[in-house]
């Protein structure tokens, strides 16, 4: 292992493990919210959204990210459609996280016991303030283990990101390989530089789970 | 009407090889889920199982797989192995071997997660009832594990399509890279073929994952 | 005669094909404890959340007051206002302390001040024992004291008609009394119920009127001294008999 390589390199592995980070929050950010709106219009079946949702679902969950990429990055700008590289990232992580953040909220909605709806109504609280003071609150908590879990999954979903030239932690070790042929310091530091990344993701994952175990909702 | 640039698609063989773009990619997923699915059956009842030894290296190996994105791995094994031991790995082979350590790992969790999640009484009913041991796997609990996992298992295969899009970064002809050829080859031609052809790899992935999500489903539907 | 609080005229509640409430008609004067009886799958159930308006309804009217009870209606937010209920099982907020489980409606739903409601909440919760509870989450709670709590946020809201569903079909036998005995409490203050439960010596105490139903139709309507000692219809008799049980002579074979 060369220490003298990995040194100099460091920083490059740093400035791109930043943009797999911020593409990755702001692209995690956009799918809560879409699959948020998915979920609420899913679970309140409200008439013909419900089946915009369902479609966009579908085709989100059945296909890969890199394709949805190649699409939104090569394929729109034809229409008139254009974004920055690092936009389309976003894009992408929010059309491929929506449904799987989608389906999270709606089990965490769906285990809401019905009961709970009822004696909200039976207080005399209208639809909006069941789902915001009673539903929610309990869905979010009830969608923790599903919600991390796919948190973590779009955060290395991000590893293909290279494939629009972002210059992300894969770019950055096929680069050096490349060019230097040094490709043990190179792995290595694509794999501590993706641990730093995913383990304390995984880590906060695990604690939230078990207190709210703990705290252990319902009866 | 704008141009889309879909009549890139019905020149020459442009679709066809399309087409067997996509054949190349599910030819890989088929080989990895054949070999992940007997193997994680196997490694996923060690898992439920009672060996504090074994389960620990399994714990392990399962959270390396969970936490590493694939594509690290599939650098790791492609770039990796032709510096440690010498190999000169194929694209294909070696995607391969990381999708069939990958799937091996999401199967033996999802064995374990169907075989723990049988009730306690359900092993100690059978045995009040005067089974055996044997008795009891064999109409008992395997009858149960089974329809919870298949649903799963047909899951993972379309997870396992999706994932092999990752090749294409390796350097594998597959779908992508025939899109790329078209594209490039009919740049004067249509210069909005990119639309029109991502457009419709996109609609053949779809085409090739969604039949099997909504078998999944069904099963999922019909047994839960 | 004083104008009903509660009118009910030919109810008719129908899931698919099954008829389950059939024709009810019923008047419940302001201060009344009506507690209605019968095996289950009667409907006495379905009745009381047709009155909350939680189900839909095939036929009939009912009014509180001179208000139409009516689930489409854009006031029912208003008019539920004016109904509590307390439910079978525990539907408490498990995400809410007690205190918080009480204040939610009386400031979202009515916009009271919350010093204001606090004030009335733990007087409330003073007088059904759970003063020192306030603070604590449903899942602190046992089932007693979580229908207790139930009791009370119910009657933050100053409804004028009280519901109880079945409130201690849920709980272990040694918590029932202490729920029953605030039920009891709140009929000595004269409030208007309708108390739907198996509890027979309960509902003799509580009763001003006790309603039979079988089959989706109320089959007697009567004081409760007169139900529980002479029942008219052969129904209502075959139904008190399954709670007496006979000592068994051992046969030899």
């Amino acid at each position: 292992m060369n220490w003298e390589f990995i040194m100099k390199y460091l920083p490059m592995y740093e400035r791109a493990a930043w943009l797999t980070v911020r593409i990755g929050a702001a692209g995690v950010a956009c799918a809560i919210i879409l699959g948020l709106i998915c979920a609420v219009i899913q679970y309140e079946k409200i008439p013909f959204l419900r089946k915009i949702a369902a479609v966009y679902i579908e085709l989100s969950r059945n296909t890969p990210l890199l394709i949805q990429l190649f699409f939104i990055y090569y394929g729109l700008p034809k229409i008139g459609i254009q974004m920055e590289a690092g936009m389309c990232g976003v894009a992408g992580l929010a059309f491929l996280g929506g449904s799987y953040m989608a389906e999270a909220f709606r089990s965490g909605l769906e285990a809401v016991a019905d009961i709970q709806t009822e004696s909200a109504l039976s207080l005399g609280m209208n639809r909006i303030q069941v789902m915001r003071y009673v539903v929610l609150p309990q869905a979010v908590s009830f969608s923790v283990p599903a919600f991390m879990a796919n948190v973590i999954f779009l955060l290395k979903e991000t590893s293909v990101f290279s494939a629009i030239s972002l210059m992300d932690l894969m770019f950055t070790a096929k680069d050096l390989i490349g060019l230097y042929y040094k490709t043990t310091e190179s792995l290595f530091l694509l794999v501590v530089f993706y641990l730093l990344i995913l383990l304390p993701v995984s880590i906060a994952g695990s604690f939230l789970e078990r207190r709210l175990r703990y705290a252990g909702f319902g009866s | 009407m704008p141009d889309l640039g879909l009549e890139v698609l019905l020149k020459g063989k442009n679709f066809i090889r399309l087409l067997e773009g996509l054949g190349t990619a599910l030819q890989i997923s088929m080989i990895s889920v054949a070999v992940s699915i007997p193997l994680g059956i196997v490694l996923g009842i060690f898992m439920a199982g009672k060996n504090p030894l074994i389960k620990a290296v399994l714990r392990i190996y399962l959270e390396i797989v969970r936490i590493m994105p694939q594509m690290v791995l599939l650098f790791l094994v492609f770039f990796g192995t032709t510096r440690a031991f010498g190999w000169n790995l194929s694209g294909e082979n070696a995607s391969i071997i990381v999708f069939s350590f990958w799937g091996t790992a999401e199967m033996s969790d999802l064995v374990r997660g169907a075989l723990i999640s049988i009730p306690v009484h359900q092993y100690e009913s059978s045995e009040a009832l005067g089974m055996s041991r044997m008795q009891t796997y064999w109409y008992i609990i395997i009858p149960q594990t089974v329809r919870r996992l298949i649903p799963l298992a047909i899951n993972l295969i379309t997870r396992m399509i999706k994932t092999t899009s990752l090749i294409l970064m390796i350097g594998v002809v597959e779908i992508l890279k025939v899109a790329q050829q078209i594209i490039e080859a009919n740049r004067m031609s249509s210069p909005n073929a990119a639309f029109g052809i991502y457009l419709v790899v996109f609609l053949l992935y779809f085409l090739a994952c969604w039949p099997i999500s909504m078998f999944a489903g069904y099963l999922e539907r019909k047994w839960g | 005669m004083e104008e009903p609080l509660l009118t009910i005229k030919h109810l008719v509640k129908r899931y698919g094909d099954q008829m389950i409430l059939n024709d009810i008609s019923l008047n419940i004067q302001k201060g009344q404890a009506v507690v209605v009886v019968g095996s289950s799958g009667c409907g006495k159930s379905t009745l009381l959340r047709c009155i909350n308006a939680l189900e839909p309804i095939q036929g009939g009217i009912m009014k509180l007051g001179d208000q139409v009870i009516d689930r489409e209606s854009k006031s029912l937010t208003g008019l539920r206002q004016k109904i509590g209920m307390v439910f079978q099982s525990y539907d408490l907020f498990p995400h809410l302390t007690v205190l918080n489980n009480i204040l939610l409606a009386p400031m979202k739903v009515q916009r009271r001040k919350k010093g204001e409601v606090t004030e009335e909440a733990m007087k409330l919760l003073e007088r059904v024992g759970l003063r020192e509870k306030a603070n604590s989450f449903p899942r602190e709670l046992s089932g007693g004291q979580k229908q207790r709590a139930a009791i009370v946020r119910a009657l933050c809201m100053h409804p004028e008609l009280l519901l109880f569903d079945e409130v201690t079909a849920a709980l272990d036998p040694e918590m029932v009394r202490e729920v029953l005995d605030v039920i009891l409490d709140l009929a000595a203050q004269g409030r208007t119920m309708i108390i739907v439960t198996h509890e027979m010596q309960f509902a003799r105490a509580v009763a001003d009127r006790v309603l039979f139903l079988d089959d989706g139709r109320i089959i007697e309507d009567e004081p409760p001294e007169i139900f529980f000692e002479n029942p008219k219809t052969e129904r209502a008799k075959q139904f008190l008999n399954t709670f007496t049980f006979h000592a068994v002579k051992k046969q030899t074979l």
